[in-house]
């Protein structure tokens, strides 16, 4: 039977049923749309005076929030939480607490607590359980209104998400949590098989920046099970927030400067580019080896990590890396960073010649261009 | 207190909260939600005594305005603070490198702001 066979009742019962289901849903999306629509209109309606009222309270010496959000009609709360999201976020100090004890008085509080309650997975029936964004958003509110929620109801909710996980403990460090540093570091790397977001690298850094203790440790613990993308973000962590002094556990991250990843390899030598000063750094990292890395990239992070330590020996130790450097590229920047600190009378050896007068060049052209507009002179 | 103050942020909460506190304190507060709104209230009317501008406008942004109203002569002693968030070092070099008395990052204490309006008024 070919296409052609097909029964006429069939196609004429088919054209019907669709001709019928286009009709209802063009008409559910008018109704949505109108529905849409004329809830945005009784918002907008009562914006101001809801923000007024808001502001007035603020500055009140008593708000009296319950009362104030008891007396508000349905549209009025849903507008009056649009505006504290919008406050809490520009605001500090008391003007900040204020706005946030507006939102607890609102129930924000209660309901993202519950629905972090309930968590990613809680329900087997997909229906009921709570959604990527719902959950998200309950972990914001309760970061922006600065309350806490139990550890352990916390690191469920953190699941198998990193953004879940960045919001979860992001609210450990926004509600100051007295181990928020060990558990928030714990909940962001645990899983260790994907790399942190943005906002998750942020908080981890947020986390450890005073005292990176907590993340050296886990480190020293879990650094074997991380892919080599999450390493190195958290080698960044690890040198923009150093131990000043103590006896954190820095061997892993000497140890990193072995890995099979040239990408993480490299990024050693950049975390710890400014602790060169740091008497565990000068003593046990492994520069000599770094330095002849058959990766011309982690040659050049070296050289970089060498020129920022700035004092002789390490010099030294870049003058000879510039000396015997094989690729020509690693060695013009090599060189780069070496007139940092030798002058152009550098008694530069043939290998080097060619790249250090290039270099002097270079630099003497861009200082001509400088003095240029300084005096306003144009090229 | 007194003095005409005149504030452009696109943000309503914010804006409605500074002209609030700023009229508590005795200021005369002319708020306005975008920058071309502002440069044409200020292009009509005498100086005020100190503009508030946002850095994040739509359409004039706070440092454009903020030339603008330095490279006119009769508005260019005008104070001008300027609001941005935490984190844009290059508005406030390019700020204060336009001429802006002041810069107060957002998130920021109304207070705060205040105190520093005060202080670039006397």
């Amino acid at each position: 039977m070919s296409v052609f066979d097909v029964p006429l009742w069939l196609v004429y019962w088919l054209g019907l049923f669709l001709a019928v289901a286009l009709l209802c849903s063009g008409g559910a999306t008018l109704v949505v749309a109108a529905r849409d629509q004329r809830r945005h209109d009784r918002e907008e309606a009562v914006r101001p005076g809801v923000r007024g009222q808001l502001v007035e309270r603020l500055f009140s010496p008593d708000p009296s929030w319950r009362s104030w959000v008891d007396g508000l009609s349905t549209t009025e709360r849903r507008v009056a939480r649009e505006e504290v999201d919008a406050a809490v976020r520009n605001l500090r100090g008391d003007d900040r607490r204020g706005v946030q004890d507006a939102g607890e008085a609102l129930g924000l509080v209660e309901e993202a607590r519950a629905t972090v309650q309930r968590g990613p997975s809680s329900s087997p029936v997909e229906l009921f359980r709570v959604s990527h964004f719902r959950l998200l958003e309950a972990l914001s509110w309760l970061v922006l209104l600065e309350r806490p929620v139990d550890d352990a109801l916390l690191e469920r909710a953190a699941g198998e998400s990193p953004d879940h996980r960045a919001a979860a403990a992001r609210v450990l460090h926004a509600t100051d949590h007295p181990e928020a540093a060990a558990l928030g570091t714990r909940i962001l790397l645990g899983d260790g098989d994907e790399s942190l977001t943005t906002f998750g690298l942020d908080t981890l850094y947020r986390l450890n920046r005073a005292d990176p203790t907590p993340l050296l440790t886990y480190g020293a613990r879990a650094h074997d099970d991380w892919r080599a993308s999450l390493t190195i973000q958290v080698l960044r962590v690890v040198g923009k927030a150093m131990p000043s002094a103590g006896d954190a556990p820095l061997g892993w991250v000497f140890d990193a400067a072995d890995h099979e990843a040239p990408e993480v390899r490299a990024a050693v030598p950049v975390a710890l580019a400014d602790h060169g000063w740091h008497p565990t750094v000068r003593e046990a990292f492994p520069v000599d080896d770094l330095a002849t890395d058959p990766d011309p990239t982690v040659r050049r992070s070296t050289g970089e990590m060498l020129a920022a330590w700035g004092d002789e020996t390490a010099v030294s130790r870049l003058e000879a890396m510039t000396r015997t450097e094989p690729d020509g590229r690693t060695r013009l920047a090599l060189a780069d960073l070496l007139a940092d600190h030798r002058g152009p009378e550098w008694d530069a050896p043939a290998s080097v010649d060619d790249v250090w007068r290039w270099v002097w060049a270079d630099r003497r052209l861009l200082a001509r261009e400088a003095d240029a507009e300084r005096s306003g002179v144009g090229p | 207190m007194t003095g005409d103050i005149v504030i452009a942020d696109d943000d309503a909460i914010m804006r409605q909260l500074l002209q609030y506190k700023l009229q508590t304190a005795g200021y005369a507060v002319t708020a306005f939600e975008n920058g071309m709104d502002c440069w044409e209230h200020a292009s009509e009317n005498p100086p005020p005594d100190l503009f508030v501008l946002d850095v994040m406008m739509p359409g004039l942004d706070g440092v454009r305005l903020l030339r603008r109203i330095k490279s006119t002569d009769r508005l260019a002693s005008t104070p001008v603070v300027m609001l941005t968030s935490r984190g844009n070092e290059d508005d406030v070099i390019e700020g204060l490198e336009s001429g802006a008395a002041e810069y107060v990052t957002k998130p920021f204490s109304p207070n705060e702001l205040l105190t520093r309006i005060q202080r670039v008024l006397d």
